[in-house]
């Protein structure tokens, strides 16, 4: 039911971003770039934020979908044993289905060692893959890096910038053969990233190491859910698949060229490259119909009142899977200074604001999660309390001037702050709880297709978590 | 005995000895055969290396001191995941410290501005011999060096390419990638058999593969190598696999153990049958000799006897007709009715031996169980007598029982017979009788050489005897054998007493109703 609320409300959102009618062509990533004060106070130092966005073209994922090459890496430990690992094979079976005859695919086991179950073949025997998998069995411990390395050495095999590379992690426990720090994890995800090779992460159970699927997830450019139950597995499969088939463009190099008056302070709630006036925003690929942006917080230099200065010139180079061609897109913008406190706040873009307000409330989660681990239970609280109010405010502000497309996000993520910040004192389910803050984080960072602030498991409180558990 | 046992412990020593021979040569095989092995892993690994080196190489050169180029590289190459340029001296050029706060970033430059430090130093004959050959305006040509640093917990690697100008163009590589890199050259567990370990400087496993790998290692590798340069503190282990040590035991030892114990089995099999048999049949054809030789002896006496006095019988009659004479044949006649009854004895005992179920039922009548002494003595008294043994008696069993004369005869006969035999040196046989309610024990005690305490059971079997030589007495073997079963016919035994000189045998036997009344009581309940 929650599932399907969100899923409409996600679609309400995608509709509105999508009917905007802007400079969209047909087989074109839309590039839109903003700033929250277009219109600055005259004379003095201040702090603006621009925001970048990127709009996936539409794509029919029947015809023209470029060919996928995955490879499904799938824990087989101990505690994968009984329901967990039949669910995962059926999660896994059904996700071969959908794959065509030009896919490449590949299937890793790992324990406490690497098979390579099905080496990079392409998807046109399903049922020969598929019975494969279900005769796969429970082993031993958890080599995790040695099973995401041989994921990728699979797709490395037909890697192809024409086609969508991916690794998808499946593991419901802590790594505990060979590396395991989130250094090395993120080092790898990093450099697969630059391959043009994405690492989605999904954890099962409670059992799993949520800083480090997330790390692997975020810097390999690929999703991270959180499945609390094995009876989730087919349908996080199904979206993640959703996603991966879905892909319209890749190998994205986004770059903004601040102006010399413009010192660059920071990308809110997300990674990125800083040197000098340059910053560097790594992509790894945009879905159709996904909006994707990034907020840089940056300090302008004052200015006279009533000129206008050009503020950033973002380009933006892209592989375009529809077409197979390389394009680039470039966009500059400019910002005004005025001395009227009037003006500068009638020209304030709410939109824009929203959305970095998002992006800040996220940077303040994360925040709270960090106060949470050193023990500080009430500064927590606090935090997210006070995070849930400014959320509150913004979507007021938002309502009362028509601004609605913001509103469901800003909402949903409200109303997670709002639960977190009575479950974060819950000694008890704080591991099921941190996991859930930590898929939202990466979720909202990355603006993943799927397990968003509104996801069911992200909603459900610890409360009727643990009296859902019960009942089974 | 000793030749079944000899080539046994012969071939078993052989065995043993080739065995462990072949163990300690399919070890040093294996061993070799594994670090061959570990040496063409090791080969893959540096082809990984190698790949990195050239690579990084064209890079290098072509960024050499422009930062734009070493940006890119970092931006654009896999496994790179800083470049760096330094100075004469040793300060980092770039990359240029970063101005935003980002504690993870600081942290990682003022790492590498440490590393800048410790760069090598470009060789300077090898730059002052390129100089000399090459136009000044080209470049000192220098070749990569790598360099291993330990930060994050773990080894990093570095490649250098130093100048002599002191200043270097460097990247430190991405851990995280080389280590997958070499996982990915690494076979995966259904490519071979065995089991391998890659470990770490600090001994963390950082791979393992192999088929059969349970969680718990055998403690001692099989054999181990260090990697070749970058990555010499790393080492890879062999592991007997788990198949292989069974493998040994099935393809080995268990084999010739099994076929060494199935010859011993059967030889051994082979010699005692041979031997049993053998004995069997020898003591079986010996007995036979000595029982017709034993069995004739006997009844060559009565017979010589009955002959030797129905000879004399007859001639006194022929001269006759004188009262003594006729007396004479009388007596003569009388013996011959004796040896007669005496011959019937000993084959009426024969047969009761070879009819050992006991030969019917009793033939009871009342008696005093003197009586019957007394008879027997009677009947050898002239033996005795002209042996000159003296037989002293002390009858203490008068009372009438139920008993078969016969039966108790028999066995009486018997002892005393070994008596008349074997204890005429003795020159004394002593009879003592007593009773006791309704069980009667005879004593006969002779002062003869006795029998040995170690033969004291043997001499009661059949076709046993002590001496058999043929100075010895004539005998079937049979006599005690005859005696201890008819004691046993009439409800009691025949036992040797031990005694300091002498032989000292105590008959034993109890009323034949009260034996009847017995048997059939413990019939009837059932």
């Amino acid at each position: 039911m929650r599932y399907a609320q969100f899923t409409a409300a996600f679609l309400v959102c995608l509709f509105a971003g999508i009917s905007e009618p802007d400079n969209v062509f047909a087989d074109q990533v839309a590039l839109d770039v903003r700033l929250v004060n277009p219109t600055m106070k005259s004379d003095q130092k201040q702090i603006n934020y621009l925001r970048i966005a990127l709009t996936g073209f539409a794509l029919d994922p029947a015809k023209d979908r470029p060919p996928v090459n995955v490879a499904l890496v799938l824990d087989h430990s101990g505690s994968m044993a009984g329901e967990k690992l039949e669910r995962a094979k059926e999660a896994a079976m059904a996700a071969i289905d959908r794959l065509s005859d030009t896919d490449i695919v590949s299937v890793v086991l790992y324990d406490s060692n690497v098979s390579v179950l099905v080496p990079a073949t392409k998807a046109t025997d399903r049922n020969a893959i598929k019975s494969a998998i279900s005769g796969v069995t429970a082993g031993s411990s958890t080599a995790l890096f040695a099973g995401v390395s041989k994921g990728a050495a699979e797709v490395r095999k037909f890697l192809d910038k024409n086609q969508v590379n991916r690794v998808i992690l499946l593991s419901d426990g802590l790594a505990n053969v060979g590396p395991q720090s989130p250094q090395e994890l993120e080092g790898l995800g990093r450099s697969l990233m630059k391959e043009g090779i994405s690492v989605s992460t999904l954890g099962l159970g409670l059992g799993y190491n949520e800083d480090l699927m997330v790390a692997l997830a975020s810097v390999g450019g690929g999703n991270h859910a959180f499945i609390e139950s094995a009876n989730e597995l087919v349908s996080i499969f199904n979206q993640e698949f959703d996603g991966l088939l879905s892909v319209v463009a890749n190998d994205f190099e986004i770059q903004i060229q601040l102006d010399s008056s413009v010192r660059p302070v920071k990308l809110v709630g997300t990674d990125g490259e800083i040197e000098g006036q340059r910053v560097r925003i790594p992509l790894a690929q945009l879905y159709s119909k996904q909006e994707r942006y990034f907020i840089l917080e940056a300090e302008v230099a004052a200015g006279e009142a009533n000129s206008t200065r050009a503020m950033a010139e973002v380009t933006v180079r892209y592989r375009n899977l529809k077409t197979e061609t390389q394009d680039k897109l470039s966009s500059s913008v400019q910002v005004r200074f005025s001395e009227s406190e009037a003006v500068v706040a009638e020209s304030k873009d709410l939109e824009t604001y929203a959305y970095c307000t998002l992006q800040v409330a996220n940077e303040q989660n994360r925040k709270a999660t960090a106060l949470r681990d050193a023990g500080q239970v009430q500064e927590a609280k606090k935090l997210l309390e006070e995070n849930a109010k400014t959320l509150k405010e913004v979507r007021l502000t938002c309502e009362a001037n028509g601004v609605t497309i913001v509103l469901p996000e800003l909402d949903q993520l409200e109303m997670t702050n709002n639960i977190q910040a009575t479950g974060i004192e819950n000694e008890k389910d704080w591991g099921l709880t941190r996991k859930k803050m930590r898929a939202v984080q990466n979720s909202l960072e990355q603006q993943q297709t799927y397990g968003r602030a509104g996801d069911d498991s992200s909603l459900s409180t610890p409360q009727t978590s643990s009296s859902n558990r019960k009942q089974k | 005995m000793l030749l079944i046992v000899a080539p046994l412990v012969l071939i078993s020593w052989f065995g043993t000895y080739a065995v462990r021979r072949q163990w300690q040569q399919r070890d040093d095989q294996l061993r070799s055969i594994v670090m061959e092995r570990l040496t063409e892993i090791d080969r893959d690994l540096n082809a990984v290396s190698a790949k990195y080196q050239s690579t990084l190489t064209a890079e290098l050169q072509t960024a050499d001191r422009d930062p734009e180029l070493l940006r890119g590289i970092r931006q654009r190459v896999p496994c790179v995941r800083s470049s760096m340029l330094v100075d004469r001296d040793g300060g980092l050029v770039y990359p240029v410290r970063p101005d935003i706060d980002n504690p993870a970033s600081i942290i990682w430059y003022s790492a590498l501005t440490e590393l800048a430090r410790t760069r090598p130093i470009g060789d300077e004959t090898e730059s002052s011999s390129s100089r000399s050959t090459l136009p000044v305006t080209t470049l000192p040509v220098t070749r990569l060096r790598w360099q291993t640093w330990y930060h994050e917990g773990g080894l990093q690697l570095v490649l250098w390419m130093p100048r002599s100008d002191r200043t270097a163009t460097g990247v430190v590589l991405e851990r995280g990638r080389w280590i997958a890199d070499l996982i990915a050259a690494l076979p995966s567990q259904n490519d071979v058999s065995g089991r391998y370990v890659l470990r770490d400087s600090d001994g963390r496993i950082v791979y393992r593969w192999g088929r059969d790998v349970g969680d718990v290692l055998p403690s001692a590798p099989l054999a181990s190598a260090r990697l070749s340069p970058p990555w010499s503190a790393w080492e890879m282990s062999y592991f007997g696999k788990r198949e292989m040590t069974v493998g040994w035991w099935s393809g080995g030892l268990a084999p010739l153990v099994a076929s060494l114990l199935a010859v011993a089995v059967s030889l051994l099999a082979i010699g005692v049958y041979v031997l049993t048999s053998l004995r069997r049949q020898m003591n079986l054809a010996a007995q036979r000799v000595s029982f017709a030789s034993q069995v004739s002896h006997e009844l060559r006496t009565p017979l010589t006897n009955i002959r030797l006095y129905a000879e004399l019988a007859k001639k006194d009659l022929r001269e006759t007709s004188d009262p003594t004479t006729a007396a004479k044949a009388g007596r003569r006649l009388e013996i011959i009715e004796e040896e007669c009854s005496r011959l019937s004895r000993i084959v009426s005992g024969v047969l009761a031996m070879v009819s050992r179920s006991g030969g019917g039922n009793l033939k009871t009548s009342r008696q005093a169980p003197d009586d019957v002494v007394r008879a027997v003595l009677d009947s050898f008294s002239p033996a005795l007598e002209r042996l000159e043994i003296v037989v002293t008696t002390d009858f203490g069993a008068g009372e009438p029982i139920a008993l078969d004369e016969g039966v108790i005869d028999l066995a009486l006969v018997n002892l005393l017979s070994n008596v008349e035999k074997y204890a005429q040196a003795g020159k004394h046989v002593k009879i003592i009788s007593r009773q006791s309610g309704l069980v009667v024990t005879i004593d006969v005690i002779d002062e003869g050489p006795g029998i040995r305490r170690s033969d004291s059971k043997r001499i009661f079997d059949p076709f046993v005897r002590l001496d058999d030589s043929l100075s010895a007495p004539s005998g079937t073997g049979l006599g005690l054998a005859i005696a201890r079963t008819a004691a046993r016919r009439h409800g009691g035994d025949l036992v040797l007493v031990p005694s300091s000189r002498g032989a000292h045998f105590r008959f034993t036997f109890r009323d034949a109703d009260q034996l009847k009344l017995a048997k059939s009581k413990r019939r009837s309940p059932s």
